[in-house]
């Protein structure tokens, strides 16, 4: 494990080094040094960025934290270092300074004030190392370009995952988000790569209809899990289209008994429009719920819920997932529930990936979860065989 | 200002193995006698607030809780007090390291 320390005070990096070497369990430690931002950055590049851990310390002789952040955040091949940022500044500078890297998309293990716990620093690390392991495309070496998008849709290079949305109080399954994956020859294609180049293809509505259909079919003929909710994402530009919500109005008319929910996303913008409410309330006058996605993540999440009448929040996964350690997080997921409560509606968390923030979530009243801790998206072919495990209790959190 | 600070330091210091202890202790004096000599230098008022951070920073990691009273400090003069009166106790416990 390969760990740069950028602190100025030669006192403060033995110490880190000390902890580190008397914390880690890892014996394969090596630990570069730089005393200023410039030195930082120069160990950075002649690492070829193949460093673990980034312990950055914020105001420094000479030079300041933000500065390695800046270079980091404008180089693509080192925004991925997990980056610690620490400081004796006081606990609002604190705040803000988190509130700027996490704004940057890069690899943040947190901010931290001096005096740092390693061995808590150490395992945020691999925790996040371990989830952008798991999210690495398979594809990674073909550039997003090279994907013949229309070619794909054409095809139906298509492949539905399912992940489950469990009850948290009494731990069984509600349903499942229908989660899209495209592929070709060289494996899984990822919703980041494959979704802006549907977009620009301007094929948004009818990936959104073969993703609908695809999951239509799948649900009514997958004896064992047809009785769970079913939850597909649509945008609200889909809801402009006529075509596509006769289809799943039909769809749910013939088949009454499937639990079927929408989870909306997209600007209030579109949402405002007049055929996008009417819509919407089609959908809700034939018994399809509408859950809200994302929640908290626009600007304009509180009008949304003056517009429309909404079954489910889904609170979005950047605000659950590090309710542990996140204090202003931590706040508005309390306050969304909350609000949740009061409106009688239920609340869906997701981005649940620790025991720690499911504990916190399951204290704060949280209706549904979702999240690597419950599952990663499964598989249609192995979705039935993963509800068997979980009905008899053999999934590690089935015991929690 | 007259603080005792060195069971602070002990616990500081046995917190590592006997091999770390002595890395620590040489930078520790380092930090200190150069924040002391700084401190010391006439017309270095503007490294008033840097000097006040690193001794913060310093502080911090020895357990002791000086955030306050190092915010209020006003001048060099009294930031060369905490760091001389500091890095005696630290000089003192040498031997035990």
């Amino acid at each position: 494990m390969n760990i740069l320390i950028v602190d100025d005070q030669k006192f403060i990096r033995e110490a880190i080094k000390a902890d580190l070497v008397e914390t880690s369990v890892e014996h394969d430690l090596q630990m570069f040094e730089a005393e200023d931002a410039n030195q930082g950055i120069e160990t950075i590049v002649a690492t070829e960025g193949n460093i673990d851990l980034l312990i950055l310390d914020l105001k420094m002789n000479n030079s300041d934290g933000m500065e390695v952040i800046n270079f980091l955040s404008v180089h693509a091949c080192y925004s991925d270092i997990p980056l610690a940022v620490i400081s004796s500044s006081d606990q609002r500078t604190l705040e803000l300074v988190s509130s700027i890297v996490s704004s940057l998309k890069l690899n943040l293990v947190g901010v931290f004030e001096k005096p740092i716990n390693v061995g808590f620093i150490l395992a945020q690390a691999t925790r996040l190392q371990n989830q952008y392991g798991n999210e690495i495309d398979v594809n990674e070496s073909v550039n997003t370009s090279d994907y013949d998008i229309n070619k794909l849709l054409e095809d139906e290079q298509v492949l539905l995952c399912f992940q489950p949305q469990i009850n948290m109080k009494s731990k069984r399954i509600i349903g499942f988000e229908v989660l899209a994956r495209m592929y070709d020859e060289n494996g899984y294609i990822y919703p980041d790569t494959f979704l802006p180049l549907i977009d620009k293809a301007g094929l948004n509505v009818e990936f959104s209809m073969m993703i609908i259909a695809k999951a239509f079919k799948f649900w009514e003929n997958e004896t064992g899990v047809t009785n769970y909710r079913l939850s597909i994402n649509v945008t609200a530009e889909d809801l402009i289209c006529d075509s596509l919500i006769d289809y799943i109005i039909s769809y749910k008319k013939a088949h009454t008994h499937i639990n079927l929910i929408l989870e909306l996303t997209e600007s209030q913008k579109v949402i405002n429009q007049a055929c996008v409410l009417n819509s919407i309330a089609r959908l809700i006058i034939n018994d399809i719920g509408i859950s809200l996605d994302d929640f908290g993540k626009s600007y304009s999440t509180y009008e949304r819920l003056d517009t429309i009448p909404f079954n489910e929040i889904k609170i979005d996964r950047s605000f659950v997932c590090d309710i542990d350690t996140n204090k202003q997080h931590l706040l508005i997921v309390e306050s969304t529930i909350a609000l949740a409560k009061k409106m009688s509606v239920s609340v869906v968390a997701e981005g649940i990936e620790t025991e720690s923030v499911l504990n916190i979530l399951d204290e704060l009243g949280c209706d549904i979860g979702q999240g690597y801790l419950y599952s990663p998206p499964i598989e249609g072919r192995y979705l039935k065989a993963w509800v068997n495990r979980y009905v008899h209790k053999d999934t590690a959190i089935n015991e929690h | 200002m007259n603080i005792d600070i060195s069971d602070s330091l002990r616990h500081f210091f046995w917190g590592y193995s006997e091999a770390r202890r002595l890395p620590l202790y040489r930078a520790l004096v380092e930090e200190l006698v150069n924040i002391h000599q700084q401190t010391a230098l006439v017309g270095n008022d503007d490294k008033l607030n840097a000097l006040k951070h690193q001794l913060k920073g310093i502080c911090r990691y020895l357990s002791l809780a000086l955030d306050e009273q190092i915010n209020m400090m006003a001048t060099l003069g009294q930031l060369h007090c905490l760091a001389d009166n500091i890095h005696g106790q630290v000089a003192a416990i040498e031997d035990e390291l």
